[in-house]
């Protein structure tokens, strides 16, 4: 047996899973089986190219907890490749699935290309300085993060659907006080304009000339680690980078942000990258398009303005 | 209580070099116990100092990783493991979590395991949970807060657009967020009596594993400098406000001002 | 020979590294612009155990090794030396005659909460007559009944003002001249000490220098360290030690003065290259890596004599003539591969460049360094 399977617990990723699964498919010549949880999402995913869909009937709450069922369903198939959904839960989930069929799992996949046989992952390493490429063995899970791939697109495409009836084990664990995170404004990772704050401010009253700046051009604001962590002047759900939010806004307008390695991996996919910082040598002009070398007290108000 | 912390001698990215021809240099890295590592280790320093806990430390490295293990006994735990062999230095996640799991099955299964949220290095995000379900036990992921009680472990996860308490009896594998603490810089006193603590070479002869459990899945194709493709137009001409008006202009031409 | 660090003072080196960065370097340049003694540094200093670092845990100390605090001295002043001189002198000159000679009751009394951090410790033998002449002071001690009476005034005091514990030096016998000076230990408050003017410093501005004036200053008799007449002799055995502290200074003041102007020479352009393709700036690197390292040889050398326990005078001379000299130098070229750039305060190495030119003066100028080592050939 073979095929693409992919999973994620949040429909609007699977969609764009399937994005990435349909290119595989074509060059692997394989069929794209979809694992979900609700029979209603099956129709959407058909049209948007799945050929098998299996639906997993259960009510329990806890994603992760579904680990060793999609495993046992998975060494039953035997796929070729898994898709995971590359969400925090997403990658717990196929970490367990990964171990329980001793298989090879990549994180963080931002490509994935087939031909022929042979499927090669592309992800990031040393926080973002490397790029590590990868031949995966059969039956390798993959996870790639949300918003990677656009969602697929939809056609007249047929499949069909398997109802499932299972019983995940409840471990023991019980989960409970589940708060969504309120995002104060909206969330950084999907706006499509940034600025970010970093330490280079001299304290929180210059947030004022990130928010009067951020008020003129409809954007959000966004932070480095050292100011949610250290300065607590934003909440941790605002830092960019490496272990906090990856973002790809249309603009993204750094003051005061040195631009190590691990800040650059989450926002070195935005469109336009404008950095003004008072050292010449930051790295941060390196990972810009535009870079004014000044005081950002002097700049950015002048850049404000200037914005009208 | 006890608990076993594993973690990670990694290369210090800040002396990474990339060479002309994308190479990867590391000859020139200094060594270091990864950062997301330190905040398990400090969560399990603070659950000895407030909980009692006996903790020990775990690693699998290669020869050079000996270095680490005094480091680690001065940020808390009272013996260190290390699983030593030349394996290391061409892993992935499948075999180090076979590594670990045999090596902690063999000291004894403890009440808690912790790790950080993945290795500075390679950031594989794996080896705790493939850890957990090689033990069959849960796996806490992604953690801000722990509170241990009698024999449970309650956690506070923070998973992207929620947060949520997971409570797990003993025995779990709990990885942490680094928001979760503020690793301390040892004391004199500590870096000194770490010296004195045990230290046990285990062989992976010893861990029973086989061929297969030790083979790497994937193959490493390639490790390449990733190129930064930006225009890298820096305004040097003119008074501040000249600067800001060629770069508005800039903006606006690509439709953003 | 083998500088090989032993695995324990590898961890240590690091561990004063990581000290270092996190709280003595944010705030360096600050002090020196401000001249602010650094009290939240001594707080972390004592929480991470490090104030009586090379003491018997028994007096709550944490029985390091000489060496390993020699390395510690060297990363701080790495990275800021008024921090490294406020700490070397409490450790190595403030502590070191009441350990050394003092009687049990001052140890528990002095060493014990100085150990802790609880006191910060100094150490006065300078006078405004008697510098290099350290035998010529007039300051003098009366014994009268219980107790003995301070006269007199010291100068040029690190951690004066600051400090809580000082060791100082008076004549107990003026008719003997240097067989009749005596150590004293004086606790801050103690009516008749006052702290006379604050210098105001070309370098090492963080750490705070002042005049001690003693008028008719009552100290009980046990304040006494060892036996009368000694203190010349405690005082130059404590300044050999110290000596070794100062070089290390000096050492860790080169080391960030070099790793600037690497860094610098990579980062900057001109005609088209990094500077540091030219070479005449790789010449200087050379000259300056060189330097530096000779200078550790000889500084860890001493560090090593001394914790053996044998005679270091010598050793502790050389290292520290060498290394200020070598401390001058690097911090020279530092500045001088930095151009305009290095004059300027921006730049950490014109601080660099301040604060090396003490180390060739205090605890025995270079001039006196070179006396101990011709006197030990010549003996
Ligand atoms: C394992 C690990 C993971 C990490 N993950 C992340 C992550 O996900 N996200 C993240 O952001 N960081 C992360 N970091 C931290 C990261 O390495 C940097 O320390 C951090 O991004 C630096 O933040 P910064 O740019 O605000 O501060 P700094 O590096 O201190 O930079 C401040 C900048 O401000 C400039 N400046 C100062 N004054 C002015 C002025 N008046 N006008 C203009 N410019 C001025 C300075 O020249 C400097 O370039 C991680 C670190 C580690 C070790
Ligand atoms: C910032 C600072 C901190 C200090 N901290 C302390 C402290 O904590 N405790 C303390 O007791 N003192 C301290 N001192 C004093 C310091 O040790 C003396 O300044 C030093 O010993 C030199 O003495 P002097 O200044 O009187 O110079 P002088 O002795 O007057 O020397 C002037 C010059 O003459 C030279 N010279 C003198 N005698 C001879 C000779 N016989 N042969 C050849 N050349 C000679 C000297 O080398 C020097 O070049 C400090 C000084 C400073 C500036």
């Amino acid at each position: 047996m073979a095929g693409i399977y992919i999973y994620s617990e949040e429909q609007p990723v699977t969609e764009q899973l399937l994005t990435a699964g349909k290119t595989l498919a074509n060059s692997l010549n394989e069929k794209i089986n979809v694992i979900d949880f609700s029979e209603q999402d099956s129709e959407s995913f058909i049209k948007k190219g799945a050929d098998h869909v299996l639906c997993l009937k259960s009510d329990h709450p806890w994603p992760e907890s579904y680990a060793q069922i999609i495993a046992d369903i998975l060494k039953e198939k035997d796929p070729t490749v898994v898709l995971i959904g590359g969400t925090l839960r997403g990658k717990t989930t196929a970490s367990i699935i990964a171990a329980k069929l001793q298989t090879g799992l990549v994180n963080n996949a931002f490509a994935i290309e087939g031909s022929g046989s042979v499927i090669e992952t592309k992800r990031i390493m040393y926080s973002g300085i490397a790029v590590c490429t990868e031949e995966l063995c059969h039956g390798s899970i993959v996870t790639i993060e949300p918003r990677t791939f656009d969602a697929a697109q939809d056609s007249d495409h047929q499949g069909d659907t398997e109802n499932i009836d299972i019983q995940p084990e409840a471990k023991t664990i019980t989960v409970g006080n589940v708060c969504p995170i309120v995002h104060q404004d909206n969330d950084i990772a999907t706006a499509e304009k940034l600025v970010c704050v970093g330490r280079g401010l001299s304290d929180q009253n210059d947030m004022k000339l990130a928010e009067e700046l951020a008020e003129k051009l409809h954007a959000q604001i966004c932070c480095t680690r050292s100011v949610a962590e250290d300065y607590h002047w934003l909440t941790t759900d605002k830092y960019v980078g490496l272990s906090g939010a990856k973002v790809k806004p249309n603009l993204y307008i750094s003051m005061g942000v040195s631009g190590q390695v691990q800040h650059v991996a989450g926002m070195r996919d935005s469109k336009v990258i404008v950095a003004v910082d008072t050292n010449e040598n930051a790295p941060i002009f390196a990972a810009a398009d535009y870079g004014i070398v000044g005081d950002l007290h002097e700049i950015i108000p002048l850049l404000t303005k200037e914005l009208g | 209580m006890k608990i076993i912390v594993c973690y990670k001698w990694v290369p210090d990215e800040q002396d990474i070099k990339i060479a002309a021809d994308l190479k990867v240099d590391m000859s020139m890295a200094k060594w270091k116990i990864s950062e997301y590592d330190k905040n398990a280790i400090e969560e399990a320093a603070l659950q000895a100092e407030n909980n009692a806990a006996e903790v020990t430390c775990l690693t699998f490295g290669t020869s050079k990783a000996k270095q680490s293990l005094k480091d680690a006994l001065s940020r808390g735990p009272e013996k260190a493991y290390w699983v030593n062999d030349a394996k290391a230095e061409n892993t992935d996640g499948f075999v180090t979590a076979n590594i670990l799991a045999a090596a902690i099955k063999k000291v004894g299964i403890p009440d808690l395991i912790f790790f950080g949220e993945g290795s500075e290095d390679s950031y594989g995000q794996q080896v705790g949970p493939r850890v957990a379900a090689l033990l069959d036990i849960p796996a806490l992921t992604f953690v801000t807060k722990t509170a241990v009680k009698d024999d449970a472990i309650t956690t506070t996860r923070s998973i992207g657009n929620c947060t949520e308490d997971v409570t797990a009896s003993f025995p779990a594998v709990v990885c942490m967020l680094p928001e979760i603490n503020k690793p301390r810089i040892p004391s004199l006193k500590q870096v000194l009596k770490a010296s004195k603590k045990p230290v046990e070479e285990i062989k992976l002869a010893d861990l029973g594993l086989s061929d297969a459990e030790l083979t790497v899945k994937n193959k490493v194709k390639s490790i390449q400098g990733f190129v930064m493709n930006r225009k890298n137009k820096l305004y040097q001409d003119g008074s501040s406000a000249e600067k800001v008006k060629a770069l508005v202009s800039d903006l606006a031409k690509e439709g953003l001002a | 020979m083998d500088f090989q660090l032993t695995e324990e003072q590898a961890l240590v080196q690091q561990n004063a590294r990581e000290f270092a960065q996190t709280y003595c370097e944010p705030i360096a340049a600050e002090i020196d612009k401000t001249g602010r003694h650094p009290e939240e540094t001594i707080k972390q200093l004592i929480a991470h155990d490090y104030m009586g670092m090379i003491y018997p845990e028994e007096y709550g100390g944490a029985e390091a090794d000489y060496l390993s605090y020699i390395l510690m001295v060297e990363e701080i002043s790495r990275v800021c030396a008024s921090t490294g001189i406020i700490y070397s002198a409490h450790i190595s000159l403030s502590m070191n005659p009441i350990y050394k000679w003092g009687s049990e009751e001052l140890k528990q009394k002095y060493l014990v909460p100085m150990c802790k951090g609880e006191k910060l410790g100094a150490f006065a033998l300078t006078e405004p007559g008697a510098g290099t002449d350290a035998a010529s002071g007039t300051c003098t001690a009366t014994l009268d009944g219980a107790e003995y009476i301070l006269n007199g005034t010291k100068c040029f005091i690190t951690n004066g003002g600051i400090a809580d514990v000082y060791t100082i030096f008076a004549l107990t016998d003026p008719a003997k001249g240097v067989k009749g000076l005596s150590c004293f230990v004086v606790e801050k408050n103690t009516p008749g000490f006052e702290i006379g003017k604050h210098e105001d410093k070309m370098g090492i501005r963080g750490s705070h220098t002042s005049e001690l004036i003693f008028k008719n200053c009552h100290i009980p008799k046990e304040n006494l360290v060892g036996e009368e007449g000694k203190g010349f002799k405690y005082a130059m055995m404590t300044l050999d030690g110290g000596r070794i502290g100062v070089a290390a200074q000096a050492l860790g003041i080169a080391q960030g003065a070099l790793d600037e102007a690497v860094k610098f020479a990579k980062e900057r352009v001109q005609f088209g290259k990094p500077i540091a393709t030219k070479q005449a700036i790789q010449w200087m690197l050379a000259d300056m890596e060189t330097q530096l390292q000779a200078a550790r040889f000889l500084v860890y050398n001493a560090a090593e004599t001394a914790g053996r326990g044998v005679a270091f005078s010598k050793e502790a001379a050389m290292a520290k003539l060498f290394a200020a000299e070598a401390a001058e130098f690097i911090c020279s070229k530092a500045i001088q591969i930095h151009g305009g750039y290095g004059f300027i305060k921006d730049f950490k190495v014109e601080r660099f460049y301040r604060d090396q030119r003490i180390t060739a003066i205090y605890e025995g100028t270079s001039e006196v360094q070179r006396m101990v080592i011709a006197g030990s050939l010549l003996r």
